[in-house]
């Protein structure tokens, strides 16, 4: 990332924001899927994203942040996309029959399972965990990246596995995950 | 699937499934075709920031050391661009810090003083039921969380720690879909000067993120015959909050089946 393209397009060089554009939108995008797990929705958060970076850049203090900066806003451009369309769950599907460039690590059966999991997280959670496993952040990196302190972090990882594993194993285990009716209770 | 196969098989999962955006070239068009119209946003801080510059990349052909030749068998006296360590910021909200910290315990002192009131004083008699307020540190990197309390009541205050329990009746924890309410349980424990106290957390987590936490211990060693009940709300959800609690000589409340006067 070029610092100087960064200072320019601060300065309201447009050509210099485009080279900037150009450079970031696949992996912004990336990411916003990652979050969004829906094509269409993922691409309209990275438009706005870049759209807003625009817009707030000449207020970034630090242009070595500006990646990270990037982040905050594409996250903040993914919660506005979900507010807008509320029912967001994905349409790529659980069962999607594209090749898969995973190992046999990622079996078929467990990427139907996380895609399922993942369906059922909150938008914090996905996006700590896209950023940590799709972007490879440390917690240090997504705690720049999203303003929150380091220690946040790792508590909303660990809620965010918890909460996975256990949406993962209430969908192998339908009828346990159920609440007991009353009369079992006395 | 436990820890480390759910990171590697989440991690391939991600690299797997990542997509190139299907037409960056139009993307990026409607994103052009934009700015013109969009105005950019001054800097609501009129003047530069006086905060400590990022550092230069030592690559920066400004930034590598020169070899000088002597003049006269002395060096000669260069100038160049340097940078400084010192942020006046950073200086000056440090200084206010220390300074309000410090007027703080001047003020603080008389009521330091006064009688109990000092954390760690042994109590010299007991009653049946003791208020106690604590707090909760903990490092939640560590596995299991790895917490230290410190306590109006000696008694409970020491290192301790909790880790989510799964599997009990055959379950895990309960997630709202798509939101951050959930409920949650632990096991929990805490190491006392002369005993341990040990028992659950159960968590409920509200849809802002907030954890609120009811934990129920009952003591061993010293404190057999001892419980401790502890209620702590934590809005951040780093484990580090402040706790409220009774500890007193009796039985922990009674969970399971209930039997209601005049039910079925």
């Amino acid at each position: 990332m070029d610092e100087g393209l960064v200072v320019r397009a601060q300065q309201g060089d447009q050509r210099a924001f485009e080279a900037l554009a150009v450079d970031a939108y696949g992996r912004l995008y990336r990411l916003a899927h990652g979050i969004l797990r829906d094509a269409t929705m993922a691409d309209d958060a990275t438009q706005q994203a870049l759209v807003n970076i625009w817009q707030d850049l000449p207020r970034l203090r630090d242009p070595s942040r500006f990646e990270g900066w990037c982040y905050r806003l594409l996250v903040n451009a993914c919660h506005d996309q979900t507010r807008r369309s509320p029912r967001w769950i994905s349409i790529d599907g659980p069962h999607g029959h594209e090749p898969i460039a995973c190992d046999d690590a990622a079996s078929v059966a467990d990427r139907a399972e996380l895609e399922h999991g993942l369906s059922r997280l909150s938008l914090e959670h996905r996006t700590v965990l896209a950023l940590r496993f799709l972007l490879d952040l440390t917690p240090d990196e997504i705690a720049d990246a999203l303003g929150i302190p380091r220690k946040t972090v790792y508590s909303r990882l660990q809620r965010a596995l918890a909460s996975l594993r256990a949406a993962m194993d209430a969908e192998a285990r339908p009828v346990l995950s159920r609440p007991l009716p009353r009369e079992a209770t006395r | 699937m436990n820890d480390e196969r759910l990171d590697s098989t989440l991690g391939a999962f991600y690299k797997g499934t990542a997509k190139a955006p299907p037409d960056p070239e139009h993307g990026l068009r409607e994103v052009i075709t934009r700015l013109p119209r969009t105005r950019q946003r001054s800097r609501w801080w009129p003047l530069p920031t006086l905060g400590r510059r990022s550092a230069p990349d030592p690559r920066d052909a400004e930034y590598q050391a020169v070899t000088q030749p002597l003049v006269a068998d002395r060096f000669p006296i260069v100038t160049r661009r340097t940078y400084t360590m010192f942020s006046p910021i950073t200086a000056i909200t440090t200084a206010a810090l220390v300074f309000a910290l410090g007027g703080l315990l001047l003020v603080a002192q008389p009521f330091a003083q006064q009688e109990e009131g000092a954390p760690g004083v042994q109590l010299t008699a007991q009653t049946d039921a003791v208020a106690v307020t604590a707090t909760q540190e903990c490092d939640t990197s560590a596995s299991p969380v790895a917490c230290t309390y410190t306590a109006s009541d000696p008694r409970v205050a020491g290192s301790g720690g909790h880790v989510f329990v799964e599997g009990i009746s055959g379950q895990g924890h309960f997630v709202v879909p798509g939101s951050e309410a959930a409920v949650y349980w632990t096991d929990f424990w805490i190491e006392g000067p002369e005993g341990a106290w040990t028992g659950h957390s159960y968590l409920v987590g509200d849809d802002a993120g907030a954890i609120n936490a009811l934990t129920m211990l009952a003591g061993d060693g010293a404190y057999e015959g001892w419980s401790y009940i502890t209620y702590g709300s934590d809005a951040e959800a780093d484990a580090d909050h402040d706790l409220i609690g009774v500890i007193y000589e009796g039985p922990l409340p009674p969970v399971g089946p209930v039997v209601i006067p005049g039910g079925d």
